[in-house]
């Protein structure tokens, strides 16, 4: 009985994972340099939207400034490269540490409130954090608090190739990242996750301290949120408020988590593809391709609540059973 | 001294507009007990209707405005009925869509007007002067408009039927029922006072800054930490806490213009981590 249902539930999430590397792995081959700008731009800006999955679609706290993790992780990346000389991997790790230390911070108080609070404290600490910045001015060379040093916020200081060399990082950040939040999603504490946010009270019944899990999911999304903004300074040379700070950021992994299916990682990734792909693909549409996908994110969310990669898994599967079904019959009956 | 009087002045003057925006929002969290991200969305639709009247149909101003508060009381409780009720039992969905509603509005008015910003004229032309200080009538006219919709709508909360019908129903939901409130009337009345007022409150911000599509995104923030301040589903802690909101922000203007808006956001961090409930609130969620 065990033996069946365990072969039943393997995780498809990885094929898709090995999907999205494979093309991404292949599409060099075009030789169209354009395509992998934007894809590099895409596999960032999927972080972003896998990195808010963990916490809100898993543990249900809906939260409304990711962008935090993202300038957190913009910010000190560009500091500790500019103030240290750290290589540039070592400034995305101190990036990602920051920014999930920031969420640690933010989480202790804010795990008390539920629904909208919580949502609104998220909202109000990146809006903070953005006037602070403007305000502070630390380093910044250019206006209202940017910082831009082409030279020093360089991935490789030699680059044999412009636009490869940030593209492959990019394709393995996307991957390991998808990677490692699937296994966390489908391990004990993705477990645990889910359970708070189908019923925090049944969770603490059932004996478990949500208030540290629910600061664990923050970590988690902050150090990935991090990560990926940390990367994105590296990716356009500079780190200011209006390019990580930005609200949109934080609509953009809402509306893409939608798309493509909260709480199931790979969900969030695919919808952050198509919402990159449209929005640079689409610039002759001018602003309408922004309407068209916030009115196909609001048709899912009404229709399709589970999202569309989730309802294409779940059609695959069905597909499967039912020829498996077929094969069955004639030799039962 | 002109310093003092200017930011006593002006305070004032923001504050009373902050306030007429917050409260409809305040009591469609009272009454529905959702988080309305599309209230920015009510202000710019005011705004903008009054700014194809005047300038397309080439009306004057004031049939502009009446025509964008029918405009607001009309398109916000048609978004309840259509939009929110259906998925009122899915929280997460409806603060979501509420989300997406604000950010097509903005798509839709970016596609009609252009993204650059617009204005219109001033209701009452001309200044007056209190010492140095020079004040345009517009904005007292706005600001006594907004505190007269404000003492209006207290009273017809606190001593018409209807109004206690809706108080009743922001109580107990079920026990509204049982005492035959019909909830829909009620929530679609709701809904509508909250599109006029934030339709007024639209039309005024346009025509003493100007409206751009993204505009309603400040006065929502603004509103937010008002109605967190004052205590959500307060009318009177509103009005109180748009005061403070409105002369902080005056205030940090005056002596640090790039602070703007920093001291409310503080001022609301520490609120919601200290004191959930508000200033003035009964306590909720």
């Amino acid at each position: 009985m065990t033996e069946t249902k365990r072969r039943k539930s393997f995780p498809d999430q990885f094929f898709w994972l090995i999907l999205t590397g494979g093309i991404l792995f292949l599409l060099p081959n075009t030789g169209d340099l354009n395509l992998l700008t934007i894809l590099t731009l895409a596999n960032t800006w999927a972080v972003f939207a896998m990195s808010w999955d963990i916490l809100s679609g898993y543990t249900g706290q809906i939260n409304f400034g990711h962008s935090l993790s993202i300038g957190l992780g913009g910010y000190f990346s560009a500091l500790s490269a500019i103030w240290f000389d750290w290589p540039a991997i070592v400034t995305i790790l101190v990036g990602g540490i920051i920014a999930a230390l920031g969420y640690i911070l933010l989480a202790l108080p804010a795990a008390r409130l539920h629904g909208p609070y919580l949502s609104l404290v998220t909202l109000i600490a990146a809006l903070a954090a953005e006037r602070i910045i403007r305000i502070l001015k630390i380093e910044s060379s250019g206006a209202e608090g940017a910082i831009i040093d082409p030279t020093k916020l360089k991935l490789w200081q030699s680059p044999e190739n412009f636009f490869t060399d940030p593209y492959y990082f990019s394709t393995i950040l996307v991957l390991s990242v998808g990677l490692i939040l699937v296994i966390i999603g489908r391990s004990r504490i993705g477990k645990i996750f889910e359970a708070i946010r189908e019923s925090e009270d049944a969770a603490k019944a059932a004996g478990l301290n949500t208030t540290k899990y629910k600061v664990l999911a923050f970590a988690i999304s902050g150090f990935f949120g991090g990560l990926a903004g940390a990367f994105y300074t590296y990716q356009i040379g500079s780190v200011s408020p209006a390019s990580h700070f930005l609200l949109d950021i934080s609509v953009f992994c809402i509306v893409a988590s939608v798309i493509g299916g909260m709480g199931t990682i790979i969900g969030p990734m695919a919808g952050g593809y198509l919402f990159i792909l449209i929005q640079e693909f689409g610039r002759s549409l001018g602003s309408s391709r922004f309407l068209s996908l916030f009115l196909v994110a609001f048709a899912i969310l009404y229709f399709m609540p589970r999202g569309f990669l989730t309802e294409i898994r779940i059609f695959i599967f069905q597909m499967i059973q039912s020829r498996k079904k077929k094969k069955e019959e004639p030799t039962t009956s | 001294m002109d310093t003092l009087i200017e930011i006593l002045v002006f305070g004032f003057l923001i504050s009373s507009l902050y306030a007429l925006a917050a409260v409809g929002f305040t009591m469609i969290f009272g009454v529905a007990g959702v988080l309305n991200l599309a209230h920015g969305a009510f202000i710019t639709i005011g705004a903008y209707l009054a700014i194809w009247a005047t300038t397309t149909l080439d009306w004057h101003i004031l049939p502009a405005t009446l025509l964008a508060i029918v405009g607001g009381g009309l398109f916000a409780p048609l978004v309840y009925y259509y939009l929110i009720r259906p998925v009122i039992d899915r929280p997460v969905t409806v603060f979501l869509s509420t989300l997406l509603i604000g950010v097509i509005t903005e798509q839709v008015l970016i596609l009609l007007f252009s993204p650059n910003p617009r204005t219109v004229s001033a209701l009452i032309e001309g200044n007056f002067a209190i010492s140095n200080v020079n004040i345009p009538w517009n904005r007292v006219v706005a600001s006594l408009v907004a505190l007269v919709a404000i003492v209006a709508l207290w009273f017809f909360v606190n001593r018409t039927r209807i109004g206690k019908a809706i108080t009743a129903l922001s109580m107990e939901r079920l026990g509204a029922a049982l005492v035959g409130i019909n909830e829909l009337r009620i929530q679609l009345i709701v809904w509508s006072i909250s599109g006029v007022l934030a339709a007024i409150a639209g039309v005024f911000l346009t025509s003493f800054l100007a409206m751009s599509p993204f505009g309603g995104r400040v006065p929502l923030v603004v509103s937010f930490s008002i109605v967190v301040l004052g205590g959500l589903g307060s009318i009177s802690g509103s009005l109180w806490a748009a005061y403070i909101i409105g002369f902080a922000e005056t205030i940090t203007t005056q002596f640090i213009p790039e602070a703007r808006g920093l001291p409310s956001l503080v001022l609301l961090l520490l609120i919601l981590i200290f004191r959930p409930q508000g200033l003035f609130g009964r306590s909720a969620a």
